[in-house]
């Protein structure tokens, strides 16, 4: 007789299993990866650009705000103060980062001082450094007003931008020159003159353009489709072309291009936004356009020359470096690591890189 | 014939004994249902007809495992041999005229009906203390002294040559020798075991799935034919990385299934994400796509065997980061290129061919930024899970796998 028996190695199923199996998929499954793309991004052209010109950390930072915050520095070579710019959307809020400690690369936040600031403009607000390397900040977020702040202890004192009308459509933007100057182009659209004017303010070295815009009545720009324009934009004076990049009534985004010599007599090209709305221009006629962390540098025909993945990596602007007498480009990036389960504090870390203008495209992926 | 011969004692501890036996009676056993077991039927006049009392007695010995009482009506022999059953324990009783007590035994056994022996209790009528106590010692020494008389057999077990046949771990063995049993190169192996008896048993073989089971040797000549199932190396495993995002490996076993290789592939491209709702915060989309990929490669080991109902083992894993940003080529992540994580984990068999499992580890990240590696999850809300971090290594712990394995 012969006797097989069934070997037990499939057994049934056991609730407590399951329910442990179960269990352990509810309590992770607010897990967020160990990863952040548009910080590898940076990290990718960091390496390009070598070791940071400047670079600190500050302890026991109130997150608060810091979310999508950058550090703007001053143009100089070695910068011992700067503004933290935090940037809440509808609302700028600065510190002041009145001291840097180049030796032991530390630097302390400000937070007994505030300025704040409501933001019309999206991402187009305009919020950059004296070309001539003095501490204050020009500052403007709506059509009807701009500031002047100083670094080191957030005073500030405004003026009248560009005009007394605050309704409209409004652009600005900055380009430094070949030296510690810059021009400002300012454009805005009186929707009750329903006249499209601009001006711009070149050799601008710092604190208030001189003299203030007053665009209505300005220089009239041909521009048929102002009314169009709802969302405000980068406005650039760029080499011989005036930029106007804007997002239309239909929610489509553009850029306008005019020739600067004819700017008030022939109407603009219009161009779709490729490579993303432009975020600056650079001393050389070339553009700067960001789109998902990608920056591009473009021609003056908009035709991308190159492009780098940028990320949190934040282009602040151009600066004249009378050292070497070269233009260098200047990307800060500012990352907050939170160190304390029970409040909202944590390491600031602030780099600052630099390259020259001319050695751009080693950026180039 | 043996003749004993007692006086009379009683003792109220004996009350409780039988008492407790007699609820037990009706499950007509009185150990596990494996071993050695022995019918009993005690009739007559008297108390010593009690047959409580017979099997609570026969139920003391070391030697017997289980105690069935025969049902009223039924053959004694027959229903011990269809119950495989070792002995069989037939006892009269009567009371006499003088006031003592008369209580005649057999021991027989059921597969040829032959008695073994035989003999008397004599003495003043019992109490249900004397019976508790001593009564029945004649016969519990009886039926141990006949065990080794009643049937005992070669059992032929048949199997791959090599194989290593033992009891099962936390069950009696019945008969099998202490020692394990090995199959000849001849494949047959023939061991003397008592016949009828109940068997738990237990093969494992180099290159195949250990086997278990339980042989009843109700006959002689009966034989037992050890299963063989080689084992099958390759395996699928899908499983979700801490519960979120599907991953997907496969295994490779070898050292008869003690060790395995692993390649397989983390992806972060789709996975669920689920966070509490914040004042005044957007919540994030509950599927939650990041560009990142971790091919990986590992190994790891059982500490239990196959047939194990919880089977337990490490793992050490090693993977890239593998980055895909819109616009560039992809590359390894510039923060952290690579991980290794070290988990233990448990394998729970739900058939033949599937598993589930959970492993709980620790993921490193060697060669790494710690401080950027922190800054990436700074914006996030991650749930129960601590980071610790250096200037170029980042740990985070507890990170947790659950999902099947799929033999092929």
């Amino acid at each position: 007789m012969t006797r097989r028996t069934h070997h037990s190695s499939a057994t049934s199923a056991s609730p407590a299993m399951l329910l442990t199996l179960l269990l352990a998929a509810l309590t992770t499954s607010c897990w967020h990866p160990t990863f952040d793309p548009m910080l590898s991004a940076s990290e990718a052209t960091i390496r390009k650009l070598g070791e940071p010109a400047v670079y600190f950390t500050a302890e026991n930072v109130q997150q608060w705000g810091l979310d999508n915050a950058w550090f703007l520095p001053p143009m100089v070579d070695m910068p011992t103060m700067g503004l933290l710019v935090m940037d809440m959307g509808a609302k700028l809020a600065f510190r002041s980062i009145p001291t840097i400690d180049a030796i032991n690369h530390t630097g302390w936040v400000n937070t007994s001082s505030s300025f704040e600031v409501s933001n019309t403009m999206g991402d187009a607000y305009l919020a950059c450094a004296a070309p001539d390397g003095n501490s204050n900040a020009f500052v403007s977020t709506h059509i009807s007003e701009a500031w002047i702040v100083q670094m080191s202890d957030l005073s500030n004192s405004s003026m009248v931008l560009p005009g007394t009308n605050t309704q409209g459509s409004f652009g600005i933007g900055i380009i430094a020159e070949s030296g510690p100057t810059a021009t400002i182009a300012c454009y805005a659209y009186d929707a009750l003159s329903l006249e499209p004017e601009y001006e711009t303010r070149t050799a601008w070295t710092g604190g208030t353009p001189s003299p203030v815009f007053s665009i209505d009545p300005g220089t009239i720009l041909a521009f048929s489709s102002a009314a169009q324009v709802t969302e405000p934009g980068k406005f650039l004076a760029a080499g011989t072309y005036l930029y106007l990049s804007c997002g239309l009534s239909d929610g489509s985004r553009t850029i306008f291009r005019w020739a600067l010599a004819t700017a008030d007599t022939i109407e603009p090209i219009q161009y779709t936004e490729d490579y993303g709305p432009l975020i600056g221009a650079l001393s050389d006629g070339r553009l700067l356009a960001e789109q998902d962390g990608i920056i591009s540098v473009l021609d003056a025909n908009l035709v991308r020359l190159f492009k780098f993945p940028a990320g949190t990596l934040r282009f602040v602007h151009e600066r004249y470096d009378s050292s070497n007498l070269l233009m260098k480009v200047v990307f800060t990036r500012t990352l907050f690591v939170r160190t304390s389960t029970h409040d909202d504090i944590g390491t600031l870390k602030v780099e600052v890189y630099e390259i020259p203008t001319a050695d751009l495209a080693n950026l180039a992926d | 014939m043996m003749r004993h011969r007692y006086h009379g004692r009683s003792l109220a501890i004996c009350l409780c004994v039988i008492t407790v036996l007699t609820c037990a009676a009706p499950m007509a056993a009185f150990a596990d249902e494996e071993g050695v077991r022995v019918m009993a039927r005690c009739g007559g006049s008297g108390a010593a007809a009690n047959q409580v009392s017979l099997a609570a007695a026969l139920a003391r010995s070391s030697r017997l495992d289980a105690i069935l009482l025969a049902a009223d009506g039924t053959d004694l022999v027959e229903e011990a041999a269809r119950t495989s059953c070792a002995l069989a324990v037939d006892v009269s009783s009567e009371s006499l005229p003088s006031g003592e007590a008369r209580s005649a035994w057999r021991i027989l056994d059921p597969l040829t009906g032959m008695v073994l022996t035989e003999g008397v209790v004599e003495g003043a009528e019992p109490t249900e203390r004397d019976l508790a106590d001593f009564w029945w010692i004649p016969v519990i020494d009886a039926a141990e002294a006949a065990l080794p008389m009643v049937s005992k057999t070669l059992v032929r077990i048949e199997g791959f040559p090599g194989t290593i046949i033992t009891g099962q771990a936390g069950k009696h063995r019945g008969g099998l020798p202490e020692g394990p049993l090995v199959v000849p190169d001849s494949g047959v192996l023939e061991v003397p075991l008592r016949v009828p008896g109940t068997y738990p048993w237990r093969a494992t073989s180099a290159g195949a799935y250990p086997e278990h089971g339980y042989f009843g040797a109700l006959e002689q000549g009966a034989s037992l034919v050890i299963p063989r199932r080689p084992i099958r190396p390759w395996s699928l495993e899908a499983g979700l990385y801490m519960g979120q995002f599907p991953d997907f490996w496969v295994n490779r076993s070898f050292g008869d299934d003690q060790w395995f290789l692993r390649l397989g592939l983390t992806q972060f491209l789709f996975g669920l994400y689920l966070v509490d709702e914040q004042y005044e915060e957007q919540t994030p989309s509950a599927i939650l796509s990041m560009p990142l990929l971790q091919p990986g490669a590992g190994l790891g080991g059982y500490l239990l065997p196959k047939d194990a109902y919880l089977r337990p083992y490490w793992s050490a894993d090693i993977f890239a980061r593998l980055v895909f940003l819109q616009h560039v080529s992809p590359r390894f992540d510039p923060i952290a290129p690579m991980g290794t994580t070290a988990a233990l984990g448990a394998e729970w068999g739900i058939t033949e061919r599937a598993a589930v499992f959970m492993e709980l580890g620790t993921a490193l990240y060697p060669f790494c930024d710690g401080f950027l590696m922190a800054a990436s999850r700074s914006g996030y809300d991650s749930g129960a899970m601590a980071i610790i971090y250096g200037s170029v290594w980042f740990l985070e712990l507890p990170v947790l796998r659950i999902g099947a394995r799929f033999t092929l």
